[in-house]
């Protein structure tokens, strides 16, 4: 299994991002920020004993430039979203994951069908490098998206 | 007598008058004829005016409208049709028989050479006839190669210019994805470097 949804309630979407990148313990991980700036997304990881240094961030909600290694990407721009996340993957050698924090934000600035599409470029180029990929989605968010997005995961899983 | 002396006199003077008033007559009537054996047809050379400037190594057109002046049955005429130059010398040349009545037209070409300096030339037509001979010429002017082809440069330029803008907005977004690639490679070498 190399990629996985997993639709949780809004209460629980922080918990549960925490405990699966704690589940990640070591490797590298690329960190798609969709819902929080990734000061405060580090902020909360840093405060739940997570180390953060192999962590590589794409902003997805502030354009402020404040590190350099942290990427800033518009939500509306997912065809160089989908070439970040592609170049992190090609470029970090050895195990790595991606988290995407939430996919249905996504849905806010583009159309289901874009949406759909990028999220099957990046687990068909995860699934072909061997990278694990894990996509949170509030419940109530996107549901017409999650329909058409299932399929794309090796695991759906609703909380 | 003086009646007799007037009378010769006055038939005199009658027959002097009188050749006189013939001869007068008999040379416009040859005068006539003159003028009509040197210019039996009206030429006019219709040259059109994308030919009025051209540039060396040019085929040029024209049409011959030939105007049979003496009105008469039809006649065989030889067209001479040549370029001339500024100092009347024939560079090219050419010559066809053909048969008119009372008008007619004729389409013919002539190359320049490819080595004719610039400058003004003529077309120069003869109309030769039993009848005589009838001459035309229309103008052109040579100029110099570079004149010409700096138009078809100056269009290739805006061109290539044209195609370079589009390629460069159209390559606008793979320039950027070039860019953030790059950018990745460093972030992480430069984050992993200690790890």
């Amino acid at each position: 299994m190399t990629s996985q949804l997993i639709i949780t309630s809004v209460e629980k979407l922080q918990n549960d991002i925490v405990l699966k990148t704690k589940s990640f313990k070591g490797k590298i991980g690329i960190y798609v920020s969709l819902n929080k700036t990734q000061k405060s997304t580090e902020e909360m990881l840093n405060k739940e004993g997570i180390d953060t240094s192999k962590l590589f961030f794409i902003d997805c909600v502030s354009k402020e430039k404040v590190r350099e290694d942290v990427l800033h990407i518009g939500p509306e721009d997912l065809n160089m979203l989908s070439t970040a996340v592609q170049s992190f993957i090609k470029d970090i050698q050895g195990e790595k994951f991606i988290i995407i924090d939430a996919l249905s934000t996504l849905l806010i600035y583009n159309n289901e069908n874009k949406v759909a599409k990028f999220v099957r470029e990046v687990t068909d180029y995860a699934s072909e490098n061997n990278v694990y990929v894990i996509a949170f989605s509030p419940k109530t968010q996107g549901e017409e998206l999650l329909n058409k997005i299932f399929n794309f995961f090796d695991n759906v899983e609703k909380k | 007598m003086d009646t007799n002396t007037n009378n010769h006199m006055l038939i005199k003077i009658f027959f002097v008058a009188s050749f006189l008033i013939l001869s007068l007559i008999a040379v416009i009537i040859n005068e006539s004829s003159f003028v009509r054996a040197v210019q039996p047809f009206n030429v006019d050379i219709d040259l059109p005016a994308t030919y009025k400037e051209v540039s060396s190594g040019t085929e040029i057109w024209f049409t011959i409208k030939l105007l049979n002046l003496a009105n008469s049955k039809r006649v065989d005429v030889t067209l001479n049709y040549e370029l001339i130059n500024k100092d009347n010398v024939s560079i090219v040349h050419n010559s066809k028989t053909v048969a008119i009545e009372t008008q007619a037209s004729f389409v013919a070409n002539l190359a320049l050479p490819a080595n004719a300096a610039p400058g003004d030339y003529y077309v120069h037509v003869t109309v030769s006839s039993p009848a005589g001979e009838s001459t035309a010429r229309a103008s052109f002017k040579v100029i110099e190669k570079m004149n010409v082809m700096i138009f078809y440069y100056a269009g290739a330029g805006v061109l290539v210019l044209v195609l370079l803008i589009i390629l460069l907005v159209k390559s606008g977004p793979l320039i950027e994805k070039m860019k953030l690639k790059m950018k990745i490679r460093r972030i992480v070498r430069e984050k992993l470097k200690n790890k």
